[in-house]
């Protein structure tokens, strides 16, 4: 096939022409939107890594931009004396739809390509916006296909259809059928579900498993321990399905192929079905009936799962009421698309059909025995969240362990790793929570030394992102170089810990190691933190509520901390003066903290010679003796402190 | 030449508009195709330049087929009865979208007629009247310099003087370029004077055809009274089509078909005889009611 004949450049270039509209609102209006959006971000926001929000724009687009698109080009199959104009012009059916197709991927292409340059562009400029390459290059890539997905769909609904109602409908099959039913049979099987996990070997059974009722006593004849399953769904939905359910992960290397071949095979369906279609179908939703009945009824599929829940929970008034709402929408269903009500006697024939059979297999669903019952050995990993750091674990005795402990504390709520369970059918991913306590020594030690085999695999040289108590580091060569030097201290509390983000296969991946790791880390940390502080003290003078987040008991008394917010923002020039001027942080155990909430954020000082704080504290205070409304605060304190004493 | 052969084209099981049609139509000449509503005028049309896919049959341009066929259509234009214009587009804007895509597109062409009929090119279409659009439309497709135009419902909308001045476009463009035109309207004066062949299209068949000029010589209304007292087979050695007596004169319509009829009525020594023109119109009248249709019913 020649591809250089099949498009016609000319005819490219007066579509363009004509689709001013469309075309000032991609390369013009939603690129301003973007910048906007990026100008709006730097200003509100220290650092952003949130690369959905930047993006949010084009996110929202993929279902509006590629459904335009489309419209522009192949709308002219909605009306007749457009399909005439067309149609009777020196071009033939494959260059029209070629033409079209692939004019409307450049275009999309280009679109994209601007949003991209335009995201790297402010990536560059501005240090705070975190932008890595392999980032734009995930979001170029994916939502490129994305998009060329959307508008090979709906130029197939177009092209099926000539009627932009029914396109739409066919669209929505597409995309969201498969979803449908696998969320409806996931819900019909899940909702009434009792789950075991089956477990013959000592090494994996629980210790103090507890069991009261009569089938749990039944199943444990056989080994099978109660447990909760969530079947995970939705990582095979393509990317707009999976941005509409809030689905993480959306760049996901299987589904991107997934699109790139269905986009691929709905375009060749598209183009057979423009070679073959009839040009006198536009306006009304298909002249042959068939295929209108067939479009109509699938879209009773969702429609029908509510009326089978109705029948199920209010038997026959529930009968009654479902078969009236199906029916309704049946009837206007034929309005909007046809303007009329179409051959009545025909349609309620095919809706009490379809009616009955979509009624018939959410029965069927229903009715089968939902007991699952997992073997431990069928286990393939068990995945561990850990600050961040995701440790899969396949290793058998460790599995078989972690198992025993979950088992055996079903219900312990002090959870210490978040998990999922990995099956070799790959069909079950189980929620389940582990106990640090709980867990033997044997297992602890694996787990540090498989986070430690992570830390020390991670690629320092590539760190996109330092964050520290919500403020995002400046990556330099001297930061980096301090992290390197800490790693043995991966470990450490959540406050003090610096979360490094790698963006690597498609995600950011994180490690978190102690900002006291090293005394040099800690150092160029807290004065940084301490800097940003002051900054934004500076900055947002609208609300500040200064307290002690670590109270040094030696020096504070408990009525300086309720009077420490009034007496610091009744100083704080004079406080913002000291901070700036005691700026020289060394690592030390006494040290003070003090947070602050400013209009936009919250921010930490940490104060290294907590006596001369203390002093110039004391120097605040006598200041504010005289004043009435310091008075009425240690009065309010000892009232506040007598009725603590009454109680 | 436009050779049409075994046509048949439905829009769903019931509803068949042409059924095995066969036409040919000669290079170089206006064919007028008459019908009522309905008939399946422009669905012929649409066919002809590829829109409608047929159910069965091919359509021949000089022994190509023309269904789809690119290289084929650049000598083809047509005009369709209900006119489409890109949202916001001129006449301008119209001119350069057709001369992208006809590569003998004459944007003089259009800048000359539109100063003559004083149609604003810059304007948008979307201001014109019915008739200025039309005339808009039919200056783009003459500008192609197509070999074949079609036009459907050709002068709808169009005021006398301006019907004339595109008239004489299209015989000065037959003249120049040897184009051939189909155009079809369901009003038959509308297309008598410009016409050269003449086809009835009537429940999705070509009832009918025929040119213009054998038609017009071949038939006349004659209007005799002889000495005597006579009937209609006093004349059998003519094609009578009709025959009508009132009192001592008679009035006939005679089809000549190689035949001298005034030798033949010359002979029975007249006491009058007049021979009269007939308009297009009746010509179809009397050849229908001689095939058995009622006139009124096909047009």
């Amino acid at each position: 096939m020649n591809l250089k004949a099949l498009f016609n450049l000319n005819y490219f270039k007066e579509n363009i022409k004509k689709s001013k509209g469309i075309l000032a609102f991609l390369f013009g209006i939603v690129p301003l939107l973007n910048i906007l959006i990026l100008i709006i971000c730097l200003f509100e926001k220290e650092n952003i890594l949130e690369f959905s929000l930047i993006s949010s724009i084009t996110h929202i687009g993929m279902y509006i931009i590629p459904i335009a698109l489309a419209v522009s080009l192949f709308g002219f199959l909605f009306k007749q004396k457009s399909v005439d104009f067309v149609m009777s012009k020196p071009l033939s059916r494959k260059t029209v739809y070629f033409t079209n197709t692939a004019g409307g991927i450049l275009i999309l292409f280009v679109f994209l390509l601007i949003n991209t340059l335009i995201y790297g562009l402010f990536g560059i400029l501005f240090n705070s916006l975190v932008i890595p390459f392999k980032l734009l290059l995930d979001y170029f890539i994916f939502y490129f296909i994305s998009y060329v997905f959307m508008y090979s769909i709906i130029s197939l609904g177009i092209a099926f259809s000539g009627n932009f109602i029914t396109s739409l409908v066919i669209l929505f099959i597409v995309i969201l059928l498969y979803p449908f039913i696998t969320l409806a049979n996931g819900y019909l099987t899940n909702s009434y579900s009792i789950n075991y996990i089956n477990c013959t070997e000592e090494a994996c059974k629980p210790t103090n498993y507890e069991c009261y009722s009569t089938d749990c006593k039944e199943e444990l004849k056989n080994n099978n321990y109660f447990y909760y399953l969530d079947k995970k769904i939705g990582d095979d939905y393509t990317t707009p399905v999976r941005f509409t359910y809030g689905l993480n992960n959306i760049f996901s290397s299987k589904v991107l192929i997934k699109m790139f071949i269905l986009s691929i095979i709905y375009l060749s369906v598209g183009y057979f079905i423009f070679q073959k279609r009839k040009m006198e179908e536009n306006e009304i939703s298909f002249r042959n009936e068939y295929k209108h009945y067939i479009v109509k009824s699938i879209t009773l599929l969702p429609v029908c799962i509510i009326t089978y829940f109705l029948m199920k929970e209010i038997h026959f008034i529930g009968l009654l009421i479902g078969i009236a709402i199906a029916f309704i929408y049946y009837i206007v269903y034929d309005l909007i698309t046809r303007k009329e009500i179409y051959k009545f006697g025909k349609s309620l024939l095919i809706f009490i059909i379809s009616f009955g059979i979509y009624n018939g297999m959410y029965a069927i669903v229903d009715c089968f025995d939902h007991n699952h019952i997992l073997k431990v050995k069928d286990i393939d990993s068990v995945v561990l969240f850990n600050y961040g750091i995701n440790i899969e674990i396949d290793n058998k005795k460790i599995i078989n362990k972690i198992m025993k402990v979950e088992m055996s504390n079903m219900e312990n709520m002090d959870t210490y790793y978040d998990s999922i369970i990995k099956t070799k059918n790959g069909k079950y991913i189980t929620n389940i929570s582990l106990s640090n306590d709980n867990i033997s020594t044997e297992v602890k030690n694996y787990i540090k030394n498989e986070m430690k085999e992570i830390v020390n695999k991670y690629n320092y040289n590539n760190i996109d992102a330092v964050e520290y108590r919500d403020i995002y580091i400046p990556v330099t060569k001297e930061l980096k170089s301090l992290i390197k030097e800490s790693l043995n201290n991966f470990y450490a509390s959540d406050y003090e810990n610096l979360i490094i983000y790698n963006y690597n296969n498609h995600k950011y991946e994180t490690i978190r190691i102690s900002v006291n790791a090293n005394k040099e880390l800690y150092k160029y940390v807290i004065e940084y933190a301490n800097n940003i502080a002051v900054k934004d003290m500076k900055n947002n003078s609208l609300y500040r509520n200064f307290y002690l987040s670590e109270m040094n008991s030696v020096y504070f008394t408990e009525f300086d901390n309720y009077i420490f917010d009034y007496v610091l923002n009744n100083n704080f020039d004079a406080f913002v003066r000291y901070v700036e001027n005691n700026n020289k942080i060394y690592y030390t155990n006494s040290y003070l903290n003090i947070e602050f909430y400013g209009d936009r954020c919250y921010r930490n000082i940490r104060i290294n010679d907590v006596e001369s704080f203390k002093k110039e504290f004391d120097s605040y205070k006598e200041k504010l003796k005289n004043e009435e409304e310091y008075k009425n605060l240690i009065e309010r304190y000892k009232q506040d402190n007598e009725v603590k004493y009454e109680y | 030449m436009i050779e049409i052969k075994n046509l048949t084209k439905s829009f769903g099981k019931n509803k068949i508009v042409l059924e095995n049609l066969n036409s040919t139509i000669k290079d170089n000449a206006i064919y007028g195709l008459v019908g009522a509503n309905g008939a399946g005028k422009s669905t012929l049309l649409r066919l002809i330049n590829s829109i409608y896919t047929p159910d069965s049959g091919t359509i021949l341009i000089n022994e190509k087929d023309v269904y789809d066929n690119e290289e084929l259509k650049q000598d083809m234009v047509f005009v369709p009865d209900d006119l489409f214009f890109y949202p916001g587009y001129s006449l301008m804007d119209m001119a350069l979208y057709y001369d992208a895509l006809y590569k003998k597109f004459d944007m003089n062409y259009i800048l000359e007629h539109a100063n003559n009929l004083k149609l604003d090119k810059n304007a948008k279409l979307s201001s014109f009247s019915k008739g200025m659009k039309r005339q808009c439309a039919l200056l783009c497709a003459m500008a192609t310099n197509a070999k074949y135009m079609f036009f459907d419902e050709t002068f709808d909308g169009l005021d006398p003087v301006v019907r004339k001045y595109f008239k004489s476009l299209l015989a000065d463009m037959m003249d120049k370029n040897g184009t051939t035109i189909i155009m079809t309207s369901h009003n038959l004066r509308e297309l008598e004077d410009i016409c050269d062949n003449l086809g009835l299209l009537y429940k999705g068949n070509i009832l009918f055809e025929s040119d213009i000029d054998t038609l017009k010589t071949n038939m006349f209304k004659v209007q005799i009274s002889l000495k005597d007292d006579f009937n209609k087979s006093t004349f059998k050695g003519l094609k009578i089509l009709s025959y009508k007596k009132v009192g001592s004169v008679a009035t006939l319509i005679i089809d000549e078909q190689g035949k001298d009829s005034k030798e033949i009525l010359e002979k029975l020594k007249p006491v009058i005889l007049d021979y009269l023109p007939l308009t297009l119109e009746e010509v179809f009248i009397y050849q229908m009611e001689a095939l058995g249709y009622e006139f009124e019913s096909v047009i």
